[in-house]
């Protein structure tokens, strides 16, 4: 009986995410209202644990229809303009990248890089020094100084290297050093490594951020672009479980076509 | 231990319930029109990252036996539905549903399970894309 | 006037510096009473290679059956494989490690594969029916010591790259303790009646980093790098591999 309830509320949590959910904040930006209760260094409080309403840009950015493999059904996605300004040269990319998703980097349990990351629940804690966002996928995580130093010279990373400051109830985060290698969602949609991102969470209610990032790649962009959506606070934050997923991969050897060309994609750079 | 931790999917409600996996390619894994319910005995479960699995072998028509694999949710996931690593014990029936591999192998991703009793489970991810 | 302020930094800045230097009687604190041991923290010993280098008395005391199995079983490192090095490994491993203690939760960030440990300190009961790489970490502080309690392991880590390995029944327990401004003593006690015919000891000394602004990287496993032969677990490595470990035996 006990399996039979949860099977249930399981099966209840389908249709919730079958759901169309605003990918993007359906209010202005103009007076703040709100004031978020301080740390006790004085910074607005941003911690908890959050889950993003990004409307299954883990598959892709872009509007999309749902259904299973797909996700939940995104009508405008979480792309300002629902359009990635890609080069001609780099839209083509973008196209056998589809087609072979077996290159998909989280498939082979790569970090997600910003914002891919953020798709999914986080948990943010804040020090005078530093705040820190742990994921559970992959046990990612970043650390956003905001003590103002640079960032390190010569160095990429695939969750790139971050840098912050508030703004009123603006946490402003500057990231810079992102590798070519993480990719924005499962559709193709790449980046190069000369990716900078300026993110800012906005607390608007004791529950909610508002995340906008603006992005910039001259390699693979004609101009800059902006992704927004929601974040909500978890009522009842759970205790993060391993998330290994080295350990356990066995999916690569079944996908199709996948070893030819994983060969040719990575070891040939 | 439950009540404090809210480890089963009760506690958080629907609410919370965001999926946590990104790992995978599942389209290009997994076929959506390639449907397929085996019932078969339980050889082996891995409850694990990042992603679980169940062996199942199959006793066909001619007397030859087909091992199948089930692809499920991460460890994670299915512990918060309250399914254990003796949950699959070796020896018991059972009745998965799910989409066939593209490259034909006895592999699946899993979506249902049935026990022995009739109780029906999700094995599949909550959300999928996988 | 001169001469006063003089007097006055006389008396204070020693007392200062004898405050900064010396821990005894007096460890600082987090907001919540515990010693705080935040910040980044370094091993310098090779237990990594060997773990019966900081193991009491040089050695690990083997079940017969459980040396037979482990000279049967897999012969190449899981970390080669990114596969999660395990506890103890994982504290001794040659990256840096960062502490941050908030909320009743003490939380170890690791440089090696960006692992992150949450231990909660409220001393919930261990999860049941259910194996992790990194086991189940419960904790709770006993006096000054950060003591946690680790199970629920799957028998797939290796404690070092010599090839010592466990079952599925290790139970490790670590006690941190802040001895120092720049020392925290580690210890971990390591059980596992399949593999030991005791409970065993190893012990090292954290010190911390102090180099100003210094901060973890990421350090992300990348399958074929370099062109590097990689193994997936799925497929056993061939005999004569290069990564294949052969230790002379006995173990001593």
């Amino acid at each position: 009986m006990r399996f039979g309830f949860f099977a249930l509320m399981a099966i209840c949590a389908v249709p919730a995410f079958g759901q169309n959910r605003p990918a993007a904040p359906v209010r202005a930006t103009t007076a703040q209202p709100y004031t978020p209760p301080r740390t006790a260094d004085g910074q607005p409080d941003i911690e908890g644990t959050w889950q993003p309403r990004a409307g299954g840009a883990a598959y892709s950015v872009l509007p999309h229809a749902g259904g299973f493999f797909l996700g939940a059904e995104s009508k405008t996605g979480i792309v300002e303009g629902g359009v990635l300004p890609y080069q001609p040269w780099a839209a083509e990319e973008v196209k056998h990248l589809t087609e072979h998703m077996e290159l998909d980097p989280t498939g082979h349990c790569h970090f997600e890089g910003i914002p891919h990351a953020l798709y999914f629940g986080f948990q943010i804690i804040q020090t005078s020094k530093f705040i820190a966002f742990l994921h559970d996928n992959m046990h990612a995580r970043r650390l956003v100084y905001l003590d103002g130093r640079p960032h390190p010279q010569g160095y990429k990373a695939w969750m790139g290297d971050s840098r912050g400051h508030w703004e009123g109830n603006t946490l402003v985060v500057d990231v810079a050093d992102n590798n070519d290698k993480a990719v924005f969602d499962m559709a193709g949609h790449f980046h190069s490594d000369a990716l900078h991102v300026v993110e800012r969470f906005t607390i608007v209610d004791k529950d909610t951020i508002d995340y906008e990032a603006t992005f910039d790649d001259p390699k693979v962009f004609t101009g800059p672009f902006k992704m927004k959506f929601q974040m909500k606070k978890s009522a009842n934050p759970q205790e993060p479980f391993e998330s290994d997923c080295f350990g356990g991969e066995r999916d690569q050897e079944h996908i199709v076509n996948g070893l030819a060309t994983l060969k040719d994609h990575y070891y040939s750079k | 231990m439950k009540s404090r931790l809210c480890l089963l999917a009760i506690c958080g409600g629907l609410l919370a319930s965001t999926p946590v996996m990104a790992h995978h390619s599942f389209a290009s894994e997994y076929d959506r029109d390639r449907r397929v319910k085996v019932t078969g005995t339980v050889t082996k479960f891995d409850l694990s990252n990042p992603h679980s699995w169940v062996y199942l072998d199959v006793k066909e028509a001619d007397g030859t036996v087909t091992s199948w694999a089930f692809e499920t949710a991460a460890a994670g996931g299915l512990y918060r539905r309250g399914i254990r690593k003796d949950t699959f014990k070796p020896g018991m029936v059972i009745t998965i549903t799910g989409f066939g591999a593209k490259d034909n192998s006895h592999t699946a991703d899993a979506q249902d399970v049935t026990l022995p009793d009739g109780t029906v489970m999700t094995l599949g991810t909550e959300n999928n894309p996988g | 006037m001169i001469k006063i302020l003089a007097a006055i930094a006389g008396v204070f800045l020693p007392l200062a510096l004898v405050a900064q230097t010396a821990d005894a009687g007096k460890v600082p604190r987090t907001p919540e009473g515990k010693p705080d041991m935040q910040g980044i923290w370094e091993t310098r010993n090779a237990a990594s290679f060997d773990v019966s280098e900081i193991a009491e008395g040089h050695e690990i005391p083997y079940l017969p059956a459980a040396l037979e199995r482990e000279q049967k079983g897999p012969r190449v490192d899981p970390i080669i494989h990114c596969m999660e090095p395990g506890v103890p490994r994982i504290s001794y491993m040659p990256f840096p490690i960062q502490i941050l203690q908030k909320n009743g939760v003490v939380i170890f960030m690791y440089e090696y594969l960006h692992d992150i440990r949450t231990v909660t300190t409220t001393s919930r009961p261990h999860l049941e029916g259910i194996d992790f790489a990194m086991g189940d970490s419960v904790g709770h502080w006993d006096g000054d010591t950060l003591v946690i309690d680790v199970v629920d392991f799957n028998d797939k880590t290796w404690l070092d790259s010599a090839r010592h390995t466990h079952s599925d029944e290790l139970h490790v327990v670590e006690r941190y303790t802040r001895v120092g401004p720049n020392t925290i003593n580690y210890e971990a006690t390591i059980e596992d009646p399949k593999t030991y015919s005791r409970p065993w000891k190893i012990s090292m000394p954290l010190h911390r980093n102090t180099e100003p602004d210094f901060e973890l990287r990421e350090q992300e496993c990348t399958e074929g790098d370099n062109g590097r032969a990689i193994h997936p677990p799925y497929r056993p490595a061939p005999e004569g591999d290069i990564f294949e470990f052969v230790r002379p035996y006995p173990v001593k």
